[in-house]
């Protein structure tokens, strides 16, 4: 009998105890509840909150566009060769398009840059784009034409890429000018491909000769030492596409990204353009130090092959010591 | 990561109140005459499809970031919600003022204030249910009660008053700011009470706690066989959920950081929540994208919000890697496809490493 009581009491016990945990589990569990169900809306009166602080958000929620345009700075940077005559950026007078070597002073024209977006995810909704124009050469002083807000959508979507339109009229003395365009925008996923520049200039063979002259500036507060070089890259036509798939998702994985610059570079590896044989080229001088604010000009000499007839290019890049690029023009001859 | 929803939102009659708020003798009481679990289980599909009253769909909202909700990171929810105060206004035109002087000056701005406003019927009726926790003072109505920041100085007006020569609180005239509240979900909440679920469910489906007269006898017992293995999957669910939303915050190289004041346009589903004192919000927030002055206007503040909500309303939901997002409309579908297409996969720049179908134009 006392054997059975203990029995029973130590059930009874066990029986408690689990019931007294399970109260534990579930009142916890009725608050947690509860406060999920609630918030506090605000930190209490006169509570300074805490500010001080970033909060990191994941990429599925946040988001930022990459405007870009043809940016020499950018491609080059990766490896790959370009050319100052940029193809997003040109001018038109009364809708036409015009020759940016050969412009009339104090004539109005409209300068169009071409948008893009590199990303699928983001807008840009009122991008500024800024024009301006510096007189032919490199690092030279940037006058602003204006500024011109434009909507640019994801990439794939109307309206992408978008035009932006900046009249401008040319000073009234006759002169030779470059274009840069700059996107601004300051959440941006890639910030380094937002300018681009236009610098070209077309000069007839002269019996086989042709010569260019362009001026070198150091608007900086250090001295720069110029080293010009020389190649005859061209934007090349655009791959077919041919019976190419379409993708499997707007995104572009890591192996698809891989495959893409491997692509770019295979094509327009920068060091694969150099000056073919027969052509002499000779940049006087082919090196230059300027101290700040000072500038000097450059001249470009150009000897064709026996019999050229067409049209040829010359880039000359100009480049920093430290092999940074600082500007350059591209040249058209023609025989 | 895919992107994910863990809540839905439901239509106002369909809105039930089945957490009642009985104390802690009342939560033991009602464990053991009504089924612990089963009211747990209840408190789940309160909190992840009950306490939300859909207003309409997703929204888009132009903001600053007055605050971040600092208790429900890393803590019991890991929800990550901040709130904004509306574009075009600004701190200045609150100072000094309580919630009640300011929230018709944002409510009734003719732009956004309609996101803050309750929701009526046409007769102008009562739409919303009443919420969990009715505000006393039943402003601007009893089922509604917006929610706000305080600002700790009308004298120092900053959205960050790190340098505010007012530090000790209450030195300076507090002011209430009307906000947005926008919210982010995680996933703990749904993570433990699918474990939950995953015991308990089938329990629930056999309907034993339904017996007249012994159910909640039969119930008390399956609670306790079962304690063990609830609270082991309860405490594993929660312990993962944590570890993988904090680390998918923090590591993502895409994703990027918020701050106060930092103007921002945020989509997300239009929702009411009933769980406190009743306001609109954004919940679960969907897309977050910084606008940085450069390219903000006030000037035509409706055409610049107008033309925002329609670009960030064509781009494609992200579902995840390789899956068609559902439930497009027929512009996202349009620019989904088109993404898709051989001519949009380029890396530098189309000309460079882009393909074409047509004539080359340079």
């Amino acid at each position: 009998m006392n054997r059975l009581l203990k029995l029973l009491l130590a059930i009874a016990s066990a029986f408690f105890l689990v019931l007294t945990l399970l109260d534990v589990l579930i009142i916890v569990l009725g608050r947690i509840l509860t406060h999920l169900a609630q918030r506090q809306p605000s930190p209490p009166h006169g509570t300074p909150p805490k500010r001080d602080e970033c909060w990191p958000i994941p990429a599925h929620r946040y988001r930022r566009p990459d405007p870009l345009i043809y940016s020499q700075e950018y491609l080059m940077a990766q490896g790959l060769a370009v050319t100052w005559d940029n193809p997003d950026i040109w001018l038109e007078h009364n809708g036409q398009r015009v020759p940016p070597h050969s412009l009339q002073p104090a004539t109005t024209y409209d300068v169009i840059a071409r948008v893009w977006n590199g990303s699928v995810e983001a807008p840009a909704v009122n991008l500024p784009v800024r024009f301006s124009y510096l007189s032919f050469g490199v690092g030279t002083t940037r006058t602003p034409i204006g500024t011109t807000l434009v909507d640019l959508p994801v990439k794939g979507a109307a309206g992408c890429p978008t035009f932006a339109s900046q009249a401008w009229t040319t000073p009234p003395l006759p002169g030779h000018y470059c274009l840069t365009v700059e996107l601004l925008w300051s959440d941006d996923a890639n910030p380094l491909n937002n300018v681009g520049q236009t610098n070209t200039d077309v000069k007839p063979l002269n019996s086989p000769h042709a010569t260019f002259t362009f001026t070198a500036a150091n608007t900086r507060q250090q001295p720069i030492a110029y080293n010009f070089v020389v190649d005859v890259y061209a934007l090349l036509p655009q791959l077919d596409c041919g019976d190419t798939r379409p993708a499997p998702f707007p995104t572009m994985s890591d192996t698809e990204i891989r495959e893409r610059v491997q692509i770019a570079r295979a094509r327009h590896d920068r060091l694969a353009f150099p000056v073919p044989a027969g052509w002499e080229i000779r940049v006087e001088p082919a090196q230059l130090e300027l101290p700040p604010g000072k500038q000097r000009d450059v001249t470009v000499y150009v000897t064709a092959p026996d019999g050229f007839s067409g049209q040829q290019v010359f880039n000359v890049h100009a480049f920093s010591r430290e092999q940074a690029l600082l500007g350059g023009v591209t040249l058209y001859v023609r025989g | 990561m895919p992107y994910r929803v863990y809540t839905h939102c439901i239509q106002p009659g369909d809105y039930v109140d089945p957490v009642p708020d009985l104390g802690t003798g009342g939560q033991v009481a009602n464990f053991i005459f009504r089924g612990g679990f089963e009211k747990a289980r209840e408190a789940c599909n309160y909190l992840l499809g009950g306490k939300l009253i859909c207003l309409g769909g997703d929204r888009c909202a132009i903001g600053r970031i007055t605050g971040f909700d600092l208790p429900t990171w890393g803590g019991l929810d890991n929800d990550f919600s901040f709130n904004i105060l509306l574009s075009p206004h600004e701190l200045e035109e609150f100072v000094y003022q309580t919630i009640r002087v300011n929230y018709p000056k944002v409510a009734n701005d003719g732009l956004q204030g309609w996101l803050i406003t309750e929701q009526k019927k046409p007769n102008g009726g009562t739409l919303m249910p009443e919420p969990r926790t009715p505000d006393a003072s039943n402003f601007p109505s009893h089922v509604y009660h917006p929610d706000f920041t305080t600002e700790p100085s009308s004298h120092y007006i900053s959205y960050d008053p790190t340098f505010s020569p007012f530090q000790v609180p209450g030195s300076d005239e507090s002011y209430e700011v009307p906000v947005l509240h926008v919210e982010c979900e995680g996933s703990r909440v749904h993570d433990v009470c699918a474990a939950l679920d995953s015991v308990w469910g089938p329990i629930h489906s056999s309907h034993v706690c339904d017996i007249p007269l012994i159910g909640w006898f039969i119930c008390l017992i399956a609670s306790i066989a079962v304690l063990p293995v609830v609270a082991a999957q309860v405490g594993i669910a929660w312990a993962n959920a944590q570890d993988g939303n904090a680390d998918d915050a923090r590591v993502d190289p895409g994703g990027g950081a918020l701050k106060t004041g930092d103007r921002v346009i945020v989509t997300g589903r239009w929702s009411y929540d009933a769980g406190h004192a009743g306001s609109n919000e954004l919940h679960p927030v969907k897309t977050i994208q910084k606008i940085g002055d450069e390219a903000y206007d006030s000037t035509d503040f409706a055409g610049f919000y107008d033309r925002w909500c329609s670009r960030v309303q064509e781009v494609p939901p992200y579902d995840g890697p390789g899956v068609r997002p559902d439930g497009m409309t027929n512009q996202q579908a349009s620019v989904y496809d088109n993404q898709l297409a051989p001519e949009q996969q380029w890396v530098f720049h189309p000309l460079i490493d882009g393909c074409t179908s047509q004539s080359v134009i340079f």
